[in-house]
């Protein structure tokens, strides 16, 4: 192999954007300044309103830089639920800029689950009772650092059931919507149920049937990610946590 | 000449008030591509891809009073909202459930399976080659291979001078010249 065929593979990877995403996205993205009526009506109407939200933005800024209480309040909160910590905010993520992370988040690798058992320092249990008609896939267990994802699909092998998800410790994770947390036990040890994430797109807390429970066992942090709309329920999710072996 | 025209503005772009609808399609039409690409590098993912351009051309187009002329080229601008989202994204996905899997099922429609085929085939094996590579170093190949950006637009991006980054490519490539040598022979 020749010193250029690096170079020309990466030049071919490179490739024109599908056409008809091309056209789709630069007309809705473009949609809003087509309309005069619309640009008559930020004249008028949205103008003066920007005025008065910029200026009750100041004076609650400068509240929030005074009082680093009301500042936790109006921005975001620590949450405690069943030992976990997380930080809940109406926010979502913050859109400005980010510093660059000092490292890349780890790379999920599909593995075996006996792969899987022996590459991470440390136990992790399964469910033994599953739902009528779930199953274990087995070849989508992804190793990703620590951290070990389990899927389980039902009838229709293409779409998860729900993901079990392990690592080592006792961690929160991160940000979650105001009012989203739901204190529970599992085997009458304290667990937290969060409800919905983080829409990127529509920048909003969405979707309360994306549910996720917590709980810590043995020195190792479990959750159960699941779609509530596909017929599991809540004590399903506190069943299978109970059932881990 | 159109040609001409689309150099002129990219490079010397509108202040932010000229920054009308006309010229947003010129912006679009060259550089939509090339953060299309910047993604395919960064994730190996069409789908991806696809999303996380529109996320970044839809923040672009919101914000675009934003943009500083006096601060650098309107690419340099787009790509720091680029890489802001990637940002964004993988912290995102720390906690998203993924519940479908049938998404790569879903990107391929259309293809036919030999296309399929070396389609996955490619997209893995960028992935597995630029995967040992650090952090900075892929991100450095991404913009360059990607995004088709010159050393000195990269150097803005990141913060780095001119001749670090012409250096960090140099001792990259190079890293993945012999990766590629081994693996073949």
């Amino acid at each position: 192999m020749n010193k250029s065929s690096v170079d020309d593979f990466l030049q071919q990877q490179r490739q024109a954007p599908p056409p008809e995403f091309t056209a789709a996205l630069f007309e809705r993205i473009s949609q809003p300044s087509k309309g005069v009526l619309l640009t008559q009506f930020r004249t008028i109407f949205l103008r003066p309103l920007v005025k008065y939200a910029v200026a009750l933005s100041i004076a609650l800024a400068i509240l929030a830089i005074i009082s680093p209480t009301v500042r936790a309040n109006i921005l975001q909160k620590i949450v405690n639920v069943s030992g976990f910590t997380f930080v809940a905010s109406d926010r979502g993520w913050d859109p400005g800029p980010h510093p660059t992370p000092a490292q890349p988040p780890p790379q999920a690798v599909r593995v075996g689950l006996t792969t899987a058992r022996s590459q991470v320092p440390y136990t992790f249990l399964l469910p033994t009772w599953l739902p009528p008609g779930v199953t274990l896939q087995e070849a989508t267990t992804q190793v990703a650092g620590t951290s070990v994802i389990v899927y389980y699909v039902g009838q229709d092998p293409q779409v998860s059931a729900f993901i079990w998800r392990t690592y080592q410790g006792q961690g929160g994770t991160g940000l979650i919507g105001n009012e989203s947390t739901e204190a529970v036990t599992v085997n009458g040890a304290p667990a937290v149920l969060i409800r919905g994430i983080w829409d990127g797109t529509t920048a909003q807390w969405s979707r309360p049937h994306l549910v996720t429970l917590h709980w810590f066992q043995d020195g190792v942090t479990y959750e159960i990610h699941a779609n509530l709309n596909s017929g599991l329920t809540v004590d399903d999710l506190i069943r299978l946590a109970e059932s881990a072996r | 000449m159109r040609a001409k025209m689309r150099t002129s503005l990219i490079r010397k772009p509108a202040t932010h008030d000229e920054l009308t609808a006309a010229d947003w399609e010129v912006v679009y039409a060259e550089q939509m591509p090339r953060v299309y690409n910047y993604f395919r590098f960064r994730l190996a993912d069409d789908a991806l891809a696809e999303e996380l351009t529109a996320r970044t051309f839809e923040k672009a187009w919101r914000g675009r009073k934003r943009y500083r002329r006096d601060r650098g080229a309107f690419s340099t601008w787009l790509f720091t909202v680029a890489r802001n989202i990637a940002i964004d994204f993988y912290r995102e996905r720390r906690n998203e459930p993924i519940l479908s899997l049938d998404t790569l099922d879903a990107q391929d429609a259309g293809y036919s399976a030999e296309a399929i085929i070396q389609r996955r085939t490619d997209l893995a094996r960028l992935n597995t080659l630029l995967d040992q590579l650090p952090l900075r170093d892929r991100e450095l190949i991404e913009l360059k291979f990607g995004a088709e950006l010159t050393n000195r637009a990269i150097a803005q991006l990141i913060g780095l001078t001119e001749s670090n980054v012409g250096t960090l490519l140099h001792r990259a490539m190079q890293r993945l010249r012999n990766t590629w040598e081994e693996r073949s022979a």
